[in-house]
C-alpha cells in the first residue's frame, strides 16, 4: 500500500504476514522449477556431455540443430501432433460435453467412465495400445478384416508407415485426454444459468441457435484456458511416442521431448537436448501469457 | 508446512542416513537380464562374496531401457551405486567419473589367455582400463530349418551363405510364405545390430580409420541396393519394428528368419519346446569384403565417488573368476558371450547344436564406429539410428544418393561436437 503523503511503499502487518506465507510456496517453486530451468539455459548454451566439464559455447547448439534435417522434421511434427491432437480434443470433448449435459439417468456412473483414459497410468494404457496396433496381433485390424472392411492379411501398418504412426499417436493422445476437456468443458455448460437459454429459446431459436449464440459465448473463456492448457501437455509429450514408436518410422514422429531423450540421456550429450528441449519454451511461454490474460479478463468481467 | 516438513526429513535422512549405510554396503546396479535365472545367478554369488568378506551387498535390477538414465543421474548427481553396469562405449563416456581398473584387467587377462579385440576398444582409453568388460551377446542369424529345408537349403549350406546366396533363399521363401526380416527402424537396437555388419561386409563403413566421415560411398551404395532387393522378401512391418518384433514374429510361428542373438532360442526351448528344435543360429552372410558380426556388451565400472572402490573391485574381480562366469553361461544358456579368450572353451555351445555358430564366432566382431577410434562419437551414431534411419529412407523411395547424403551429414553433425 502506497503512502499518500510522502510517496513511500510502507508494508503493513497484514501484507508482511502475506508475504512470510508465500515464502515457501516461493522456495519451492525456485528449486524445483527456476534452478532446472536456469541450468538448461545454461547447459544448452555449452558443449557439456555426461559426466565431463564443458566450454560455453554461445548458440552454437541452437545453430547446429536448425542444420539437422532431423529436428526440423521433428519440429514439423510436434506442430502437427500438437494442431491435430488438441482440436481434435476439443471438438470431440465439446460433442461429449454436450451428450454428457442431457444425460440424466446414471449421471455419475457414466462420468466416472469416461474419466477412466485420463486416470489409468498413460504407461500402462499405452503398452495397451501398442498390442492393439501390433502388425501381427492387433486387435483393430483384425476386427476391421472380420468386418470385411479390410482384405486378409492386408492389415493397416499403424506403427511401421508414417502416416499411420503419426495417426496412431494422434489417436492415442485424444484418447486420453478427451475426458478431461469433456469434464471441464461440461462444468462449464452446468454453470451457464438455465434462464438464458430459456429466454433465447422463448425469443424463437433453435438448438444450434441457442448454442451459438449463448452458450459457445459464455463458455469461450474457459474453452480458451483449457485449450492453452493442452497446448501446453500436448507438445511437451513425451510417453505415448516413447511407447509407441520411440520416433520411428524414420524419425517421422519424433517430439522435441523424445529427440531430446534420444540425443540427452540415450546419447550422452545433454547439451544439445537441453537446446532441443528449449526450443519447447516459445510455445509454452507464449500459451502460458495468453491464458493468464484469459484469466485476468475473465476476473474483470466477474 | 506439511511438505516442508517431509522434504526436511528425506534431506536428513539423505545426508545422514546414506553414509551410514554405504560406508559397509556394497551396492550394484545391473541390467536386468533378458533371460532371468541370470539375475538368480548373480544374486547367489554376490551373496557368497559378500559373507566370505563378511559384509553387505545389493544388486538392483533394472531395465535395459532404463540404464541409461540412471547411468547419467549417478554421474552428474555424483551420487548411486559403487559398481553399476555400463552398455557399449559408456565405459569411454564416462572415463571422467570411472575408477581405473588396470591391475585387475591385466590380471584377468593375463590369467585367461587374454581379451579379445572388441575388449580393448569397449574400456581401454588414455592408456587406462576404464571399465572391466564383462560379457556380450552378438548377432547372428537366426532362422528355422523346416522352412528353409522346404524350399531346398541346407544346414550346411547356410553356415556358408554369402549376401547373393541368402537374397536367393529369401526370394524362395517369400514365394513359399515365409517371410523373415530384421527392423528397420528408429529405437531398435537389433537393426543396427544387423546394418552395420551389412555395411562392413560391403566394404562400406561410417568413418574410416581416422574417424573421417564415409558413409556417402560407392560402397554404401552397394549395400543399400541389396537392402532394397531384400527388403522385397521381408514384411514391410520391419519399418515399425522394435525390439521385441522380431521375437514375437519368430515366436508366433510366422517367420522363417531374422537377425538375433539366442533370445528367442531361449524363449522358444522354455514355452515352445517343438519350435525350438527347427530353430538354428547361423554365421552372417558374407559379403564381398568379408564376414563380420556386431556385439551388444556389458561392462563393470567404479564410479570415482564410491567409498567402497577396493571391496567393489575385489566383487568384480570375484565375478569374473572361472567359476563364476561359468555358471552364468549356464544359467543364461549360452546367451552371455565371453571377453576373455580362455572362456570360449566353454562346452555348451559345443553341447547345443543349435549354438554352434553363436560362439566360437567365426565372423570377424567389430563395434559400431569401426574401423574409426572408439568413442562417444560412435555411441552417438549408433544410439541415434543413423544407419538404420538411412536404410529406412532408402527402401521407402528416397534415392539411394539423397539417403547417403543424409547420413553423411548426420554422422558430420554428430562426430563435430
Amino acid at each position: 500500500m502506497e503512502n499518500e503523503a510522502t510517496g513511500v511503499a510502507v508494508i503493513t502487518k497484514e501484507e508482511r504476514t502475506a508475504y512470510v506465507m508465500i515464502l515457501p510456496a516461493l522456495a519451492i517453486l525456485i528449486i524445483l522449477v527456476g534452478y532446472p530451468l536456469f541450468r538448461s539455459f545454461w547447459l544448452s548454451m555449452s558443449n557439456i556431455q555426461v559426466g565431463q566439464k564443458g566450454d560455453f559455447v554461445g548458440f552454437r547448439n541452437f545453430i547446429m540443430l536448425t542444420q539437422s534435417e532431423t529436428f526440423r522434421k521433428t519440429l514439423v511434427n510436434s506442430l502437427i501432433y500438437m494442431f491435430t491432437a488438441v482440436s481434435g480434443k476439443l471438438t470431440l470433448g465439446l460433442v461429449l460435453a454436450l451428450i454428457l449435459e442431457k444425460v440424466t439417468r446414471g449421471r455419475k456412473i457414466f462420468r466416472g467412465i469416461i474419466l477412466l483414459p485420463w486416470v489409468v497410468p498413460i504407461c500402462l494404457s499405452t503398452l495397451a495400445w501398442l498390442w492393439m496396433f501390433d502388425p501381427l496381433y492387433s486387435v483393430i485390424n483384425w476386427t476391421l478384416m472380420k468386418l470385411d472392411i479390410l482384405h486378409q492379411g492386408q492389415g493397416i501398418p499403424w506403427l511401421s508407415e508414417p502416416f499411420w504412426a503419426r495417426t496412431a499417436i494422434i489417436i492415442v493422445n485424444i484418447w486420453r485426454g478427451l475426458p478431461f476437456f469433456a469434464i471441464i468443458l461440461l462444468a462449464g455448460l452446468l454453470s451457464i444459468p438455465k434462464d438464458f437459454t430459456e429466454a433465447a429459446k422463448v425469443d424463437g431459436a433453435g438448438p444450434i441457435g441457442v448454442f451459438w449464440h449463448v452458450t459457445l459465448p459464455l463458455i469461450f473463456p474457459l474453452l480458451g484456458i483449457v485449450v492453452l492448457y493442452s497446448i501446453i501437455m500436448t507438445i511437451a509429450d513425451f510417453d505415448i511416442v516413447y511407447v509407441l514408436t520411440r520416433g520411428g518410422p524414420i524419425n517421422t514422429t519424433h517430439l522435441f521431448a523424445t529427440l531430446a531423450f534420444q540425443e540427452g540421456i540415450a546419447s550422452g550429450d545433454i547439451s544439445g537436448a537441453a537446446a532441443i528441449s528449449l526450443f519447447i519454451f516459445p510455445f509454452l511461454g507464449a500459451s502460458a501469457y495468453l491464458q493468464l490474460r484469459i484469466m485476468r479478463r475473465r476476473m474483470e468481467v466477474l | 508446512m506439511v511438505i516442508f516438513f517431509l522434504l526436511s526429513i528425506a534431506v536428513v535422512f539423505y545426508f545422514f542416513g546414506s553414509s551410514a549405510i554405504a560406508a559397509e554396503k556394497i551396492t550394484l546396479l545391473i541390467w536386468s537380464h533378458f533371460v532371468p535365472a541370470f539375475n538368480e545367478e548373480l544374486e547367489k554369488q554376490v551373496a557368497a562374496w559378500a559373507k566370505t568378506k563378511g559384509v553387505e551387498a545389493r544388486v538392483d535390477f533394472i531395465s535395459y531401457k532404463e540404464l541409461p538414465t540412471k547411468l547419467v543421474a549417478e554421474a552428474e548427481s555424483k551420487s548411486g551405486h559403487d559398481i553399476i553396469n555400463l552398455r557399449h562405449m559408456d565405459p569411454i563416456l564416462f572415463k571422467e567419473s570411472l575408477v581405473d581398473l588396470d591391475t585387475l584387467a591385466k590380471n584377468l587377462g593375463s590369467k585367461y589367455g587374454g581379451w579379445i579385440e572388441i575388449a580393448e576398444q569397449l574400456a581401454f582409453k588414455d592408456n587406462h582400463w576404464k571399465a572391466i568388460p564383462w560379457f556380450h551377446w552378438s548377432m547372428p542369424l537366426m532362422y528355422r530349418m523346416d522352412y528353409f529345408r522346404a524350399v531346398g537349403e541346407t544346414r550346411e549350406k547356410i553356415h556358408k551363405y554369402t549376401w547373393d546366396d541368402f537374397l536367393k533363399a529369401a526370394e524362395k521363401l517369400h514365394k513359399a510364405g515365409h517371410l523373415g526380416g530384421f527392423a528397420i527402424n528408429t529405437g531398435a537396437y537389433d537393426a543396427n545390430d544387423s546394418l552395420y555388419p551389412l555395411l562392413w561386409s560391403f566394404g562400406a563403413s561410417t568413418v574410416d580409420k581416422n574417424g573421417n566421415v564415409v558413409i556417402n560411398s560407392p560402397e554404401t551404395a552397394k549395400a543399400i541396393e541389396y537392402v532394397k532387393a531384400l527388403f522385397k522378401f521381408m514384411p514391410k512391418d520391419v519399418l515399425g519394428w522394435d525390439d521385441a518384433s522380431n521375437n514375437r514374429y519368430m515366436l508366433s510361428g510366422v517367420g522363417s528368419w531374422t537377425i538375433n542373438a539366442p533370445s528367442i532360442y531361449a524363449s522358444a526351448l522354455k514355452d515352445f519346446p517343438d519350435l525350438a528344435r527347427e530353430f538354428d543360429h547361423a554365421p552372417i552372410p558374407a559379403g564381398p569384403k568379408g564376414r563380420f558380426r556386431h556385439s551388444s556388451t556389458l561392462s563393470l565400472g567404479v564410479w570415482k565417488f564410491s567409498k567402497n572402490q577396493e571391496l567393489a573391485i575385489d566383487l568384480i574381480g570375484s565375478l569374473m573368476e572361472k567359476k563364476n562366469f561359468y555358471s552364468t553361461i549356464f544359467a543364461t544358456n549360452g546367451y552371455n558371450q565371453p571377453f576373455l579368450k580362455e572362456y570360449r572353451q566353454h562346452p555348451i555351445w559345443r553341447q547345443m547344436i543349435p549354438l554352434n555358430a553363436y560362439e566360437p564366432i567365426i565372423e570377424e566382431l567389430r563395434l559400431s564406429g569401426w574401423p574409426g577410434p572408439s568413442g562417444p562419437e560412435a555411441q552417438k551414431v549408433f544410439t541415434m539410428f543413423v544407419v538404420p534411419v538411412m536404410f529406412a529412407k532408402a527402401v521407402t523411395g528416397t534415392p539411394t544418393k539423397e539417403a547417403m547424403e543424409w547420413a553423411e551429414k548426420e554422422i558430420k553433425r554428430l562426430y563435430g561436437k
